[in-house]
Parts: C-alpha cells; structure tokens; sequence
C-alpha cells in the first residue's frame, strides 16, 4: 500500500532510514511499519496524515522547550507531563525513538531520579531535530504519490 | 452512539477522533477536565467516553470516579487509554469504576473489540 516502505530500503536520505538501528540496538527514528499502520488507520487519507505530521512538529516543539525550561529549573512534574505529552504523540506517529527517549525521562522522574532525567531530557531537541525533517519527507513523499 | 472523546495532546486527539469517526460514530472531543465535566453534566446523549489518563488540569481516574459517583451518567461506559501499562495502572483504573482499559498508540481493532466487549457494537 501507499505510505508502506521498508526499512531494508532505507539510505542517506530516506527518512524512514534506522537511526542507530544496527549500531545501538536503539529504536529507530521512524518506524515504517507503524507509519503505515497510522495511514491505514485514517483510512488512507493523506491530508490528514499531512495534517497529523504538521501538528506533531508544531506541538513537539512547544513540548520540548517546556521539557527544557523544566529541566532547567530541575521542575520533575512539568518535566514528567511534558515528557508524557511527548512521547503520546511520538507513538502515535512512529517516532520510536524519540517516545523511548522521552518515556524513560517519565520514568526516571516518577522514581525521583530526577538528575538522570534532566540530562537524557538534553537529547530529546537533537532527537527532534533529527526525527522532525525525517516525518516532512514521508509526507511530502505521500502526497507525491507512487 | 455518540462518543466523548477527553484527551489532550492534539496528535493523540486528532487520530483518536478520526478513528472513531471512521468507525461511523458521532463524537465530542475535548481535552480538559473541566470541559469533559461540562459535556457530562449536559443533558445530551453520550453512550461512552474515552479518557486519557493524564490531563492538563486532572486525572482521568478521577473523571472516572466522578462518572461513577453521578445520578445520570453513573452506567455510562468507561474506557480508560494511557500508555502506562503495569499491573497496578489497571487495577487503579478498574477499581476507580473504568469499564476497559486501552493502551496507546490506539487501532481500530482494538478500539472496535472493546467496543464489542462494553456492549456497544456488534460485529458478527
């Protein structure tokens, strides 16, 4: 179906590619399964896929400078729901990666470990930065279609 | 069948109301507490309600209990979506009156066999 690539195919500039797949054991960046899944469940309607992707980016963002600022401040309940928001919609679209990152800073506030946490919350804007341009691609790639 | 949707994250929203949509229901979304509480305390028909755990101004376990505790929406089906998923989330949750628990990232299969087991569809 459209929207459904393997990660097998992934290269350089595929934004399905697996980041730190085969290096780390990490989760990937994107999970193509999960996109697809995603697409098939709104019925294999692209613009909301479109819309979902912009939405993501728009409120990720938001979500990660409140992660910041609350780590920063060393604030573990803000941290903790921005965390939490974070890795709702990272799921949700097959950001694998960045929802384990951001589900294991949830964890580690919820056990008071809360050092740990400010400093894995560090890598969630470079995960961003990295999955953000990857889920662009994906839909641009949709809407052009096989 | 009308479904009221309480979630607050827009990604998480906008999927879930599709979804239900798609399933060919009627549905309200809303993602607060307060908004939620404002809908059930409306005389309108709602036949179930899909509630997020955590919410901006609340606990979605205790939107359960306040469900439970009214004279109008007392029986009104509860399903309960988090991505916390030990043991003791689902007993809270059970416990608090929550009549199904569902673990995100939410599918439509999923959705349409909790359905099925609250009574609300059939699909044989």
């Amino acid at each position: 179906m459209a929207g459904d690539r393997s990660l097998a195919e992934a290269d350089d500039d595929d934004p399905l590619d697996a980041h730190g797949a085969t290096v780390s054991g990490a989760a990937p960046t994107l999970d193509a399964s999960g996109l697809s899944r995603v697409f098939e469940q709104v019925g294999g309607d692209v613009a909301l896929m479109r819309h979902l992707v912009e939405l993501f980016l728009e409120t990720a963002r938001e979500d990660t400078d409140k992660l910041s600022a609350a780590a920063a401040k060393g604030d573990g309940d803000k941290m903790a729901f921005a965390a939490h928001r974070l890795r709702s919609s990272a799921r949700n679209l097959a950001a694998t990666h960045m929802a384990e990152i951001c589900g294991k800073i949830e964890d580690l506030v919820r056990r008071g470990e809360l050092a740990q946490a400010v400093e894995l919350s560090a890598e969630v804007p470079t995960e961003l930065g990295d999955v953000g341009p990857r889920l662009q691609r994906w839909a641009d790639e949709l809407e052009a279609g096989p | 069948m009308r479904v009221l949707v309480i979630e607050d994250e827009p990604v998480a929203q906008t999927l879930l109301t599709a979804i239900v949509e798609r399933l060919g229901f009627d549905v309200i979304t809303v993602g607060t507490v307060a908004d939620a509480n404002r809908e059930l305390q409306s005389e309108q028909p709602l036949d179930v309600a899909i509630i997020d755990w955590i919410l901006p101004d609340g606990s979605g376990v205790d939107l359960v209990r306040t469900v439970r505790a009214s004279e109008t929406r007392s029986k009104m089906k509860l399903l309960m979506v988090t991505s916390r998923d030990d043991e003791e989330d689902v007993q809270e949750a059970v416990l608090a009156g929550a009549d199904e628990y569902l673990m995100k990232p939410i599918e439509n299969d999923t959705l349409m066999s909790k359905f099925e087991l609250l009574g609300l569809v059939s699909m044989k």
